[in-house]
């Protein structure tokens, strides 16, 4: 996806420029609803927050900042939040069995030592910086971000107390701003 | 000052906020009430956008996932969009249409090509006081080009005129890019060198009504009829 043209489709949408915005939709919902997807497992969740942040999108697009965001981020923002939304709402209740598949997915993305690991694909600075992480700061960033995990979830999960999660996720991200910006 | 202001303005709360915010750990209600505070507190708003920024990365491979082919008509629905006519009394017109934009495009492109191509540099989407977007405004570095749209030409009365102003960045002073004509809704104007300085170093557009020939002292008088943040387009473009 090429952000300036997202960034022109955006600025077309915020002109209430209906064909601009269907352009978006195309070119953006299936990685959206993807991200959707991998925080809801479940396709009828995914598609209505899909829908719900595309309204959000064309009613909000006059306040998308170009010098503060790439267009691609913002909208992914707006998905995700609507989906960690909708996951609290739903009291989403994990098997066992689905954490355990999730907490692996997490385990290989973060794989330090493979140099085929999709992390390492993605972005080779923030991939060094979590890896210099301490694993049970890795895992809860990744297990918040990626898949919508509450910190009651990851305290459950981690067989911690939920201050302790707290501070993890407090250390893990500052730890990971200090690598970052070196 | 008050606490609560102070308050927000900790380096390690805001962190934490923006932290909380961007994983989504907390509950509904304090999402809500960050969502609030964001807009009240630019440096709230500043470290989720960071955060944001740095963590997006993270879905770069995250597998893409068709949605199914009502999902985007039930997005049409529910904004109420106009649907498309497709009778046969429109069909022939709309055949004719899609020649003259086929022409009208051809032409397009070999004027494209025969002249240099400029990019836009800077460009206002302004709003008016019910926070409607009302005018764009877009400058063009290579030719020093002030683009003016006006999505929605306000009622100026005969003896007045609407003025256009820049607030510099740098020393907040608001100067002049001279009154605007209402008379079509978009035209072009060359920007002296001044004024090009004036767009570089400008924070934010605003429109006023000032008396016919623009304000007799050289700085707003009028009511402000819109406004906008100056955005330059190479700012995250030259990032990536």
């Amino acid at each position: 996806m090429e952000s300036k043209e997202l960034a022109r489709l955006l600025a077309k949408t915020a002109l209430r420029d209906q064909q601009a915005f269907e352009h978006l939709y195309l070119l953006t919902a299936a990685k959206l609803n993807g991200i959707a997807f991998r925080i809801l497992h479940n396709s009828d969740l995914a598609h209505e927050v899909l829908q719900e942040a595309f309204i959000q999108i064309w009613h909000n697009a006059i306040e998308y900042r170009i010098d503060k965001a790439e267009p691609f981020t913002w909208m992914a923002s707006i998905v995700r939040y609507r989906s960690y939304d909708r996951v609290r709402c739903e009291k989403r209740r994990l098997e066992n069995k689905q954490i355990q598949e999730q907490v692996e997915s997490i385990e290989q993305i973060a794989a330090t030592n493979q140099s085929t690991t999709p992390m390492c694909e993605i972005d080779q600075d923030l991939t060094d910086c979590l890896n210099q992480l301490e694993d049970v700061h890795r895992r809860g960033i990744l297990m918040a971000y990626y898949f919508g995990f509450s910190r009651d979830e990851i305290s459950e999960y981690l067989e911690k107390p939920i201050n302790t999660i707290k501070s993890w996720l407090r250390r893990g991200l500052a730890r990971l701003q200090q690598c970052l910006e070196k | 000052m008050s606490g609560k202001i102070m308050r927000y303005q900790q380096p390690a709360l805001i962190e934490q906020l923006a932290h909380q915010y961007v994983l989504g750990t907390q509950s509904i209600r304090v999402r809500q009430r960050i969502a609030k505070l964001r807009l009240e507190y630019s440096a709230i708003d500043e470290r989720i956008y960071f955060w944001e920024q740095k963590l997006t990365v993270l879905h770069d491979k995250t597998p893409e996932i068709m949605p199914t082919n009502d999902n985007w008509q039930a997005i049409k629905q529910k904004l109420a969009f106009t649907p498309k006519k497709n009778s046969a009394g429109v069909r022939f017109y709309q055949w004719l249409s899609g020649v003259s934009m086929a022409c009208l495009a051809l032409v397009f492109i070999l004027w494209w090509q025969a002249v240099p191509q400029d990019n836009l540099s800077y460009i206002a989407i302004m709003k008016d006081n019910l926070k409607q977007p009302q005018l764009v405004a877009a400058t063009y570095g290579k030719s020093r080009t002030l683009k003016i749209e006006l999505l929605s030409i306000p009622k100026v009365p005969q003896d007045m005129n609407l003025e256009l102003w820049v607030r510099s960045k740098t020393d907040k002073q608001i100067r002049s890019l001279g009154v605007i004509s209402t008379s079509s809704n978009i035209f072009d104007r060359q920007l002296t060198e001044a004024e090009w300085r004036l767009i570089k170093d400008s924070k934010d557009l605003l429109l006023t009504m000032e008396e016919k020939g623009g304000s007799p002292i050289g700085e707003p008088m009028g009511d402000v009829v819109s406004q906008g943040l100056c955005i330059r387009m190479a700012s995250w473009q030259d990032k990536v």
